[in-house]
């Protein structure tokens, strides 16, 4: 049951080195390479998320993941203490839209929604926690 | 990320090697800004190269597709390695963008 913790600055260049870590930690433990970068990549886009918005004072903060690879599922916790804020309440992108119609934001989400078997917000006090999990197939 | 700009005739290629992500999107924002400003009848990014592209990443990319059209410059990618290529189809960039498999198809298209 391999577990890793990894504890983020909220700092853009962060989200590199939790992508790098967490790759190494899923193929080390097998999971398949278009799963690999899947699920990096939809960590990628909450870190970001998180680190671009959750946050409305100049001071430092930890944003805590909790990497779990057990029972055939590999899945990530982040938990932050920013303001309270669901991304999944986002409008989703129209992917239909012309170029000019398109909003810049949301695409992040929708990306994770598309890639991630489970994605879920939860508020608790005064934390965010977001969850992520891929089933291997 | 590593950005090599070639000028071939009017025809201007960027050969991106690296991740294209939050980190390193203002980097090729900024190259971006400058080769349209000099206004190449086509721009050409070969993409062969990134491994790796989040929203951050293609956000950019929509931004240079609006900014060439009033100067009227062909935009086209190329080199999409296949887990990039999903994620353009997952975000319905695929039909925004002309893709083309390698440089020289981009440009002679």
């Amino acid at each position: 049951m391999p577990r890793l913790t990894i504890e983020l600055a909220n700092r853009i260049e962060e989200v590199r080195r939790l992508v790098e870590t967490t790759e190494d930690f899923a193929q080390n433990g097998g999971v398949p390479p278009a799963v690999v970068a899947r699920f990096a990549l939809a960590l990628d886009e909450l870190a970001t998320n998180v680190i671009s918005y959750a946050f409305n004072d100049d001071l430092a903060h930890i944003i805590q993941v909790e990497l779990a690879l057990e029972d055939g599922r590999l899945s990530a916790e982040l938990i932050d203490d920013g303001r309270a804020f669901d991304p999944l309440q986002a409008d989703a992108p129209d992917m239909a839209a012309a170029l000019d119609d398109r909003p810049i934001g949301g695409l992040g989400i929708h990306i994770v929604r598309k890639t991630m078997d489970v994605v879920r917000y939860q508020r608790d006090g005064n934390k965010n926690r977001l969850t992520i999990a891929k089933v291997i197939g | 990320m590593d950005i090599t700009q070639i000028d071939d005739g009017d025809a201007t290629v960027l050969v991106l090697v690296g991740r294209l992500d939050g980190g390193t999107a203002p980097q090729l924002g900024t190259k971006l800004d400058t080769v349209v400003a000099q206004r190449p009848g086509v721009l050409v990014l070969d993409l062969d190269g990134v491994d790796y592209v989040s929203s951050a990443g293609l956000r950019v990319l929509i931004v240079v597709a609006k900014q060439v059209r009033e100067p009227g410059i062909r935009l086209a990618l190329c080199g999409l390695r296949a887990h990039v290529r999903e994620l353009f189809d997952i975000s319905g960039l695929a039909q925004v963008f002309d893709i083309f498999p390698d440089r020289v198809a981009a440009r002679d298209n």
